[in-house]
């Protein structure tokens, strides 16, 4: 922090001192802006733009041959829908889950999932039934921590997939978020997460599938423990 | 007189914002320091949101710090490149978006939610002007030290098609700004950590290079393959010995200094009934250093320190030989002119890029065993 106000401060400090001592208010509008956003009016959302892109035109143009660019404009909607925006348009966005177009329903998945909350987590649910498994994987691991446990399924299914999740960097297989999301939402384990090859993995998926079977029915969200029950 | 008070106030104020400031946009975040001959790059980057806190930050830069500093140890790069990354917690919100600080947003990511970290990365592989981005909360350390890269200047060494699937620009599918390979599920599951070569090391020192004018000094790179068997007279115990090497100097008035990266695979090729070769431990992936001179004739004399050990053993676990696959070699050979620890290549001084020259090794010795192979080394480049 000394360094930044030197940096900024300095400069400032004898620019003023230089126009107070002489009378001159015409330099003031060459004083460089430096710091214009400070601790107390720092925006949370990561990035600003001039100009607001459209939340249905910026998921539906999500162009996968530009996907930084793409991924950069989800986040800073997603970053301006912390107020709850998004549920004004949820007929477009239902639209979109049932695009033909991939790219639509993975924009529209994706969006959704870093904005919904509890109350609102039943948008999402249609898409835990996507023709795509990676886009239902996706859905699903968005909403098992929001106490839809019928992603729980999807999750079990994918833990004997070989599938990566598109655009994922480093690449990310499904079964790894699966890994990532059954033991933690739920009292399973079933050594998912120490397996280790691909025999080990389909033992543990068996195990889960039984789990399931006879647990599914009667697990409840239990919100205070962000568990299922 | 006022006209002169203000010609003094601005230039007291041009003066000291040009001494303190940023000397150009984005240099706050990068700073790299070139002393003697060695180059230390200090990354300043700073954290926040509800899900930044001390001690994310902290692991973040310790593990960044670790990944960086290892691969630029063994990167076998010509100048020795030291990281200091820096991250720092600001809170839930950033100290500053703008005066020149890269500042990472940390997206809440639950367990099992996909979320795409990303930072912005500048035109023409250099810094980004408005150094900004998105990070997981539980980003992988890969994922953490993928995206540091880009502040360095890096671009991904990838594209993504349109089903999603990223494909590594040839001949980067190993590299941590290019791997995506599908074939290697289970690495991927255990976090293996992929991997820097002296490429990075190049753009990095390109992007530095092209935004603050430093002038690095001319490296002079070689690679060598090592092809050799070895043989004993009952036939039984064969030996292959494959290897590989890149050394890559630094050039300054005629004199070199330089380190390198290779491996070498030790491997018995036949065995008879009842003998008990066992194998060899320890050969890949050792580093070698290297230093060099030029003689009054202008050859060029490579000479290559092996920095690890290896030993060969029989099946009960007996060592047979010890040390360094080098000079295990040459202990037996006298085709090098310097047996023992330091191998003595010496080239002509005609050498263009892309030459080869062949050292050939053929050389019974006293138990009645031998050698026999070359050792080729090719010059790799001259910059």
């Amino acid at each position: 922090m000394k360094q930044r106000f030197k940096t900024c401060c300095i400069p400032v400090l004898i620019c003023c001192f230089g126009l107070s001592g002489c009378g001159d208010r015409d330099i003031v509008a060459e004083t460089p802006e430096q710091n214009k956003v400070g601790m107390e009016d720092a925006p949370v959302i990561p990035e600003q733009v001039s100009q607001d892109p459209d939340l249905i035109e910026s998921i539906a143009g999500f162009d996968p041959s530009n996907a930084g660019a793409s991924f950069r404009t989800l986040h800073l909607l997603a970053g301006q829908e912390s107020k709850g925006d998004f549920l004004n348009k949820t007929e477009e966005l239902t639209s979109l889950l049932s695009s033909e177009q991939w790219p639509e329903r993975f924009a529209a998945i994706y969006f959704l999932g870093l904005v919904i909350d509890e109350s609102n987590a039943a948008i999402l649910v249609k898409s835990l039934g996507d023709k795509d498994e990676r886009l239902r994987v996706m859905a699903a691991g968005s909403l098992i921590g929001l106490g839809e446990k019928r992603s729980i399924p999807v999750l079990i299914d994918a833990i004997s997939s070989e599938e990566l999740m598109p655009f994922s960097r480093p690449s990310t297989p499904l079964a790894l978020l699966s890994a990532d999301a059954l033991p933690h939402f739920t009292e399973g384990d079933f050594e998912l997460l120490e397996s280790k090859d691909s025999v080990s993995l389909g033992e543990a998926a068996d195990k889960w599938k039984q789990w399931w079977k006879s647990k599914g029915d009667d697990l409840e969200w239990a919100a205070a423990e962000q568990k299922y029950k | 007189m006022k006209t002169n008070c203000r010609s003094l106030s601005l230039l007291l104020w041009v003066l000291l914002f040009a001494t303190l400031s940023i000397p150009s946009e984005g240099l706050s975040r990068v700073t790299p320091i070139y002393k003697d001959g060695k180059l230390t790059y200090v990354v300043q980057i700073q954290i926040y949101g509800s899900y930044a806190t001390p001690e994310l930050a902290e692991k973040w830069e310790s593990e960044s710090n670790r990944i960086f500093n290892q691969a630029a140890a063994a990167s076998g790069n010509c100048i020795p490149t030291e990281f200091e990354i820096q991250i720092d917690y600001a809170g839930d919100t950033a100290f500053s978006v703008d005066d020149g600080n890269e500042s990472w947003y940390v997206q809440p990511v639950r367990p099992g939610q996909f979320f795409r970290s990303h930072v912005k990365i500048g035109e023409n592989g250099s810094y980004s002007a408005d150094g900004s981005g998105s990070i997981a909360s539980n980003a992988a350390n890969m994922t953490v030290v993928h995206e540091i890269s880009h502040v360095l200047g890096h671009p991904d060494m990838y594209v993504d098609n349109e089903e999603g699937n990223s494909e590594p620009n040839p001949g980067w599918g190993d590299n941590l700004m290019g791997k995506s390979e599908k074939s290697n599920l289970f690495a991927l599951w255990v976090g293996e950590e992929s991997y820097f070569d002296p490429r990075n090391f190049d753009i990095f020192n390109d992007s530095v290079s092209k935004e603050l004018g430093i002038e690095f000094p001319k490296c002079l790179s070689f690679s060598g393959v090592i092809d050799l068997i070895s043989n004993e007279p009952s036939q039984c115990n064969r030996d292959k010995i494959e290897g590989q090497f890149s050394v890559s100097f630094q050039v300054e008035n005629d004199q070199f200094s330089g380190r390198g990266s290779g491996s070498v695979q030790w491997t018995p090729v036949s065995r008879c009934e009842g003998t008990d070769y066992g194998g060899q431990r320890t050969a890949n992936g050792y580093p070698v250093k290297a230093s060099g001179w030029t003689d009054e004739d202008g050859n060029l004399h490579l000479g290559i320190y092996p920095q690890d050990e290896t030993e060969a053993f029989f099946t009960n676990g007996e060592v047979y030989a010890r040390g360094s696959v080098l000079p295990i070699l040459f202990e037996y050979s006298t085709g090098f002119g310097a047996p023992g620890s330091l191998t003595d290549f010496v080239l002509p001084p005609d050498r263009q890029v892309g030459d080869k020259y062949e050292f050939r090794v053929s050389d019974p010795h006293h138990d009645g065993a031998w050698f026999d192979g070359a050792v080729t080394i090719e010059v790799a480049g001259t910059d």
